[in-house]
């Protein structure tokens, strides 16, 4: 193939559109269509054909090394004339069936030559569940396989077999560490299926970034991804329209050189849920900082103004959007206050406004070490809702941040202009073929069908999993709650099992530490704070007498592991502290509980109080003990995730919008 | 009250900011004023397309001229206009829009998979436009511009201020000139509109209509160019399959000046009135005529003023009148706002939600509103009641089409409101937390609606078309003899005694044939008496001859006596032309009168099985009304006691002209000659006349009794709608 005609290829695919949002009757019949693919039973066929890899166990182990990578060669000839590509068949015709067993054949070829292949460079022998998951990997399917049960290995079984086909393949995780540490843990797989790997974290420069883009399997965070997936596009400028793209080429300007991402052909997103639905609200944004001072008096003016505003009287709050309005009076109040500063910049209503209402939201709906963390330095950092991590790069826009700066007392930092900006969704969904893996989707399954056509499938656990989900406990205040849990970690660390202990927000984690600490007990904290550390601490969590305090989804991809003489205590013990927004996430929490057949234990303790019900089952929280704690939960999470999933709904739509409306 | 609804920002500015659009070259722009607000309206001569723009958007746009980018053209403006200036979002929407109506050109071109999709979006939209063609098509025929232009002078001279006094001099002459004959207008409207509407009068009422019709969009046309519009196309389109002529003089709508959108507006009445009172000047010339010439004009009088009235300046339908009430008023796209503004407060005052989007200004609220209120029921009623008719007139082959079209319309003025009512109530984020509430409202709502008209009963009412009889009445026929008339001695219409002479008729041959026979009976009693003396042998012979001759008299005699016809009861006679007769010969076996009883005069209406069972159920209670034809306006309110509902089923009704055929409601039995026969059986219900008034047997009347016991509203309605249901299956 020529280079411009590939050129031109990527580019065109970079820009690929997908099918706008469906609407009215086509929208049911494709939610339908969903209903049925993600009921097919998949499972059998996977079995049958794992149970076939296997049986070729013994030929492929007769092979000497050399002889393996030769036989390796020859597929990879083959994958390179695309004899292994699955994802083009619909499955429908005779002669298309015929194709798909030839090609599931070879595929079966493949996995044996690669499970050898781990199984000598790694000394790992995959199970048949994760040769049954790379299989729907490649299928293209979204697989849920609980915790710990190896979809590192899976997900580099289907990505060797991928690579073959001589484009790229990007593995996205959850962080740097976990890009890092699989890609150096499977390299040598890799090495041995003659496939070129290599990763992208922060601190990749410039230069490794466009060779590293370049080899057969990527990994990297999506955020890395998407953010030089948009340095891309502005760099191409005007040249971003794709009929002037291939003219630019025509003209021997050749851009795929200086392309970061030199397109997006096949991906594997582990942690798919949180990846795909959870953050696919937040756009990702590429902005610059203009050199240009902050109005900082403006800001002041206004946090100042809006202090005198009295809650109530001059504006609502609504803590479910965080939205606040003015009242009329608080409009007619402003003005008169407006007209005491004296005019100016101040004498327009709207403006003025905005910028008050602004400071009112910083005031009444943002909290310290909930919503954001004052970094030592006297910078604002805002901690991610879902995951309670630190978002280091990000900040918030139009003046909320600075307000935010303000009402905290730092210095302002002046107000970011957007370059690019594109939504995970919208970028997801321009790779031709994806993937994805994770240990709890079937909720959503309903919105990954709608807004990625995926289906999924459910891949079982290799041993049967004997976790205990102890009933939740539900109290009428927070603080019940609170002591509750400590009294119930005292009684557990005196037997000397493992506990951890979920929380929702960094504030939630320093209360039960405070609280820990002062009814004598040891324990480590792991939040936003350390994230550097939290693997280490996460992975020692298993230890005899270990208490840790842990942010929800801190430490995600670690395994943890017991310490020796705890499966007979019973395995960890895993207490939530509060429900999250979505039922997900409390399982992924619990899900760390009982791994791999292991024993354990999972509890929930919920206050009425919780934010889950203050946002989402004001009204009903008070009947709990009518209603009972778990409905109640499950009738705010429900709730909660309407609203989500509409906001999500939202992004893609105006993503959608723009695209139509202004495709320049 | 103001709306805080503009953000300042947009998170989607990097993509407009640099570039660097222009209006296209081609397009213009014309200023336009609305509620004392100045507004531009852009327009694409070409592709006929337009866009309406704020002063301070188009202040923006305005300084959009390719070499600027967006971003420094919103610098610019911002600072020039400070708070009034569009905001980023704003500058976005506007610049969609204008792409979308194709008024911009950038330098960066548009994304070609864009590009494609919407090319077949558009495919798309043309083939739904297609369908709806089949149901309502339109054919352009014509280009009139160039003919506009020719009569330009003219056109000119119309649409001024002379024109205008000679338009009010002769429209106001007309009326004076038909005022005096309103009596005969009735009278011919009510033979256009009750009576037979024959084909060749159904012809030539539609050709009335196509005529005027084409005057009137002839008008629009006119006013259209007089203005300086220009007007390409004008054609034939199908109103429920009912072709219509129609022109395009949409250019109008740029206009700078609201009174000449109005006058285009109002054009086609303008000419159609015209003619209409031209055609009032013929018709009373001719009235007395009875030619096809009045007929012609009087249908186009009827259609004008029927069109004006019903149609074109009623401001509540989509015809001239609500462009013409838009135009007056300042609001543009008055239906759609008036329906968002009215459902916005209903949601923001009852349901308690923001406000969602900006509001209109104050002073143009009421009349949204208000046009909200009226506008939407009287569309339902007009839409309900198309159906009805098309129904009932449709003939019985294509009566699916009807059903189809009831159910089309059923969905689209009740079904997709209701649909979308829930849908709103259960999914739209903005009830979020007020959800609860809005439901529980709208549930106590529908209560309320449905405990009015399920619940809360009314009286029922059965309606039934009959014809005035008597009970009691007797024909008069002449004696079987015949004879000659000699006499009259009663009128049409008088009223007479039991036995009254009525006519007197002489049959000579018959008085000669008595005048002989007693001759004969006198010479056989002289006979006979000398027999006695002489030949008693003969006695007995004789006296047989005498007896033969006695019957034979007797009989004659009585024919002779019955060609005195009387009448057998009293009552009013009613014998036409009776007075003519005189010297006439009496055709025995042929009636030649009738006498009704008035005292028992009746109406006879014919009522279906369904309404029979409602009527039988407490028929003490009732409370029956007759309208007679000649005079419908005053009802006769009969007394229970003076009904009477026959309790065995007919198939024949009483009076031919009960049935469809002859212009009543009661299908016949096409199989029967004479008439009479009924497809599906009947009741007979009887109502005594009061005998304070004459009546003429054999009017046609309609008979309403409402019933003792009350029905809802909703359960009369499924009634009906069942038996229209099961008569159409049964048909």
């Amino acid at each position: 193939m020529s280079t411009i005609a590939n050129e031109i290829y990527t580019v065109f695919d970079a820009r690929r559109v997908k099918t706008p949002e469906l609407k009215n009757v086509d929208l049911a019949v494709n939610a339908i269509v969903g209903l049925f693919k993600n009921r097919i039973p998949r499972l059998p066929a996977y079995r049958r054909r794992a149970a076939r890899i296997e049986a070729m166990e013994p030929e492929v182990q007769s092979l000497s090394d050399a002889g393996l990578r030769e036989e390796i060669e020859k597929l990879k000839a083959e994958a390179k004339l695309g004899n292994l590509d699955t994802s083009s068949f619909a499955g429908k015709t005779r002669r298309r069936q015929t194709d798909r067993a030839a090609a599931d054949a070879l595929m079966n070829r493949g996995f044996a030559l690669i499970r050898e292949a781990s199984k000598r460079s790694l000394g790992k022998r995959p199970f048949a569940v994760q040769l049954m998951g790379a299989m729907a990997i490649v299928d293209g399917f979204v697989i849920e396989m609980a915790t710990g049960e190896g979809k590192t290995l899976t997900a580099a079984l289907a990505s060797t077999l991928l690579a073959w086909s001589g484009r790229p393949v990007h593995v996205i995780t959850v962080n740097d560490y976990l890009v890092a540490r699989d890609a150096e843990l499977n390299r040598p797989l890799f090495e041995m299926c003659g496939v070129t790997v290599g990763h992208v974290v922060h601190e990749t420069d410039q230069h490794e970034r466009l060779d590293m883009y370049r080899r057969g399997v990527v990994y990297v965070t999506s955020k890395e991804l998407v953010a030089d997936f948009l340095r891309d596009q502005i760099m191409m400028g005007a040249m971003r329209s794709s009929t002037q793209t291939v003219v630019g080429m025509m003209l021997g300007q050749s851009i795929r050189s200086r392309m970061l991402v030199p397109g997006l052909f096949r991906t594997i997103a582990d942690e798919a849920d949180s990846l795909l639905i959870d953050e696919a609200v937040t756009p990702l944004i590429i902005s610059n900082s203009p050199n240009d001072e902050p109005n900082t008096d403006r800001y002041r003016r206004a946090d100042a103004l809006a202090r005198k505003l009295v809650i109530h009287r001059d504006f609502t709050v609504d803590r479910t959007v965080r939205s606040v309005d003015l009242t009329e009076r608080g409009k007619e109040r402003l003005e008169e206050l407006a007209a005491e500063e004296g005019g100016g910049f101040w004498a327009g209503a709207r403006r003025r406004e905005e910028l008050v209402t602004q400071a009112l939201v910083a005031l009444n709906c943002f909290h310290l070490d909930e919503h954001y963390m004052i970094t030592p330095e006297g910078k604002i950092v805002i901690i991610d809702e879902f995951t309670g991590r630190v978002m280091a790069d990000r900040s918030w826009r139009h003046g909320l941040h600075q307000a935010i700066e303000i009402k905290e007392a730092q210095k302002v930092t002046s107000d970011k202009e957007n370059l690019a900006r594109i939504s995970f969704q919208k970028f997801f969904r321009q790779y031709p073929s994806m993937a994805g893996m994770t240990g709890t989707v079937w909720e959503s399954r309903g919105e990954m069908w709608q807004i990625y056509r995926r289906a999924l499938v459910r891949i079982p656990t290799n041993r049967p999993c004997i976790r205990k989900l102890l009933p939740t406990r539900m109290f009428s205040t927070g603080d019940a709650k609170w002591d509750a849990v400590v009294e119930r970690v005292k009684e557990i660390h005196k037997t000397g099992a493992p506990i951890l202990i979920g929380t929702r927000s960094v504030w939630a984690s320093e209360e039960v530490s405070k609280r820990l600490t002062a009814a004598g007990l040891v324990h480590r904290v792991l939040n936003a704070r350390q994230d550097a550390e939290e693997a280490n601490i996460i992975a020692e969590a298993g230890q005899l007498g270990r208490i840790t305090v842990a942010t929800n989804m801190a430490g995600r991809g670690t395994d943890i592991l017991l310490g020796r003489g705890v499966v007979e205590l019973g395995g960890l013990h895993v207490i939530a502290t509060e429900p999250h927004g979505s039922g997900r996430i409390d399982r992924q929490l619990f899900g760390r509980a009982g791994r791999q057949g292991d024993p354990g234990c999972a509890q929930m303790f919920a206050s009425i109080e919780d934010d889950l019900f203050n946002r989402n089952a004001r009204f009903v929280r008070r009947f709990w003990r009518f209603v009972g704690a778990n409905r109640l939960i499950r009738w705010a999470q429900w709730k909660a995730d309407h609203l989500a999933r509409f906001n999500r709904k939202q992004v893609l739509r105006a993503d959608d919008w723009m695209d139509q409306s202004l495709p320049f | 009250m103001t709306l805080q609804l503009r953000p300042t920002f947009s998170e989607s500015w990097y993509r407009v900011q640099s570039l660097k659009p222009r209006l296209r070259p081609s397009a213009q722009v014309s200023r336009q004023h609305y509620r004392g607000e100045l507004w531009y309206v852009v327009r694409d001569p070409a592709a006929n397309q337009y866009h309406r723009l704020s002063d301070a958007a188009y202040q923006f746009v305005g300084l959009l001229d390719g070499t600027r980018t967006v971003g420094e053209a919103w610098e610019l403006v911002g600072g020039q206009l400070a708070d009034d200036a569009p905001t980023q979002p704003e500058v976005i929407q506007i610049l969609s829009q204008l792409y979308a109506a194709n008024l911009i050109e950038t330098n960066i071109p548009p994304d070609a998979t864009v590009l494609l999709r919407r090319h077949k979006k558009q495919q798309l939209q043309k083939g739904k436009q297609r369908l709806m063609n089949l149901l309502f098509p339109r054919i352009p025929l014509w280009d009139p511009d160039n003919f506009l232009k020719t009569w330009r002078v003219l056109n000119h001279a119309v649409f001024s201020l002379p024109g205008a006094i000679i338009w009010l001099i002769v429209v106001g002459l007309a009326i004076a000139a038909v005022v005096p004959h309103w009596q005969q207008l009735m009278d011919q409207s009510k033979k256009t509109l009750f009576f037979q509407l024959s084909i060749e009068n159904a012809l030539l009422m539609y050709l009335a209509f196509a005529v005027i019709k084409f005057i009137h969009e002839l008008g629009h046309a006119f006013s259209c160019r007089r203005f300086g519009g220009e007007v390409h196309e004008m054609g034939i389109m199908f109103l429920v399959l009912f072709p219509a002529p129609y022109v395009d003089a949409s250019s109008a709508w740029s206009f700078p000046n609201k009174w000449q959108r109005i006058l285009v507006g109002g054009g086609g009445m303008v000419f159609e009135l015209f003619v209409a009172a031209i055609c009032a000047f013929v018709w009373v010339w001719t009235k007395d005529s009875g030619s096809w010439l009045n007929t012609f004009m009087y249908n186009i009088m009827l259609v004008a003023s029927v069109s004006t009235v019903v149609f074109n300046i009623n401001p509540l339908l989509r015809y001239d009148g609500y462009y013409m009430l838009s135009d007056l008023l300042e609001i543009p796209n008055l239906q759609f706002r008036s329906r968002e503004y009215s459902l916005s407060l209903i949601k923001r005052f009852i349901f308690r939600v923001k406000w969602s989007q900006p509001l209109p200004t104050p002073s143009a609220r009421p009349w949204m509103v208000a046009f909200f209120a009226t506008s939407g029921p009287y569309r339902l009623f007009v839409g309900f009641m198309i159906m009805i008719l098309v129904l009932y007139q449709l003939p019985r082959e294509v009566q699916i089409i009807g059903i189809f079209m009831g159910v089309a319309s059923l969905v689209m003025f009740i079904g997709v409101p209701i649909f979308q009512s829930v849908k709103y109530l259960f999914t739209e984020p903005e009830l979020h937390r007020k959800r609860l509430r809005a439901i529980a409202i709208s549930l106590l709502f529908v209560a309320g609606l449905v405990g009015l008209t399920g619940i809360w009963g009314l009286p029922v009412r059965v309606r039934a078309q009959g014809v005035v009889d008597a009970g009691t009445k007797s024909l008069i026929y002449p004696a079987l003899a015949g004879g000659v008339v000699s006499e009259v001695r009663a009128g049409d219409g008088q009223m007479v005694a039991a036995g009254d002479v009525i006519v007197i008729a002489r049959n000579e041959e018959l008085e000669a044939r008595v005048v002989g026979l007693r001759a004969q009976l006198e010479g056989a009693r002289v006979q006979l008496r000398s027999a006695i003396a002489d030949d008693p042998a003969e006695v007995g012979r004789l006296r047989e001859q005498i007896a033969a001759i006695e019957k034979r008299l007797e009989t004659d005699e009585k024919s002779l006596a019955d060609l005195t016809i009387r009448t057998p009861i009293a009552g009013r006679l009613i014998a036409p032309g009776l007075k003519n007769t005189i010297g006439t010969w009496l055709q025995p076996g042929r009636p030649i009168g009738e006498v009704f009883d008035e005292s028992t005069l009746m109406v006879y209406a014919a009522v279906n099985q369904n309404d029979h069972g409602r009527l039988t159920r407490d028929p003490t209670s009732h409370e029956t009304e007759v309208r007679l034809l000649s005079d419908l306006f005053n009802p006769i309110t009969i007394a229970s006691s003076d009904t009477f509902v026959a309790s065995r089923a007919l198939s024949e009704v009483r009076n031919p002209a009960m049935t469809v055929t002859a212009g009543g409601e009661i299908a016949p039995d096409p199989s029967d000659p004479s008439g009479r026969k009924v497809a599906d059986t009947v009741f007979e219900l009887q109502a005594k006349l009061p005998s304070t008034a004459t009546y003429l047997p054999g009017q046609r009347a309609w008979v309403r009794v409402t019933v003792a016991d009350r029905q809802s509203l909703l359960m009369q309605g499924y009634i009906k709608v069942r038996q229209l249901i099961l008569q159409t299956q049964s048909n």
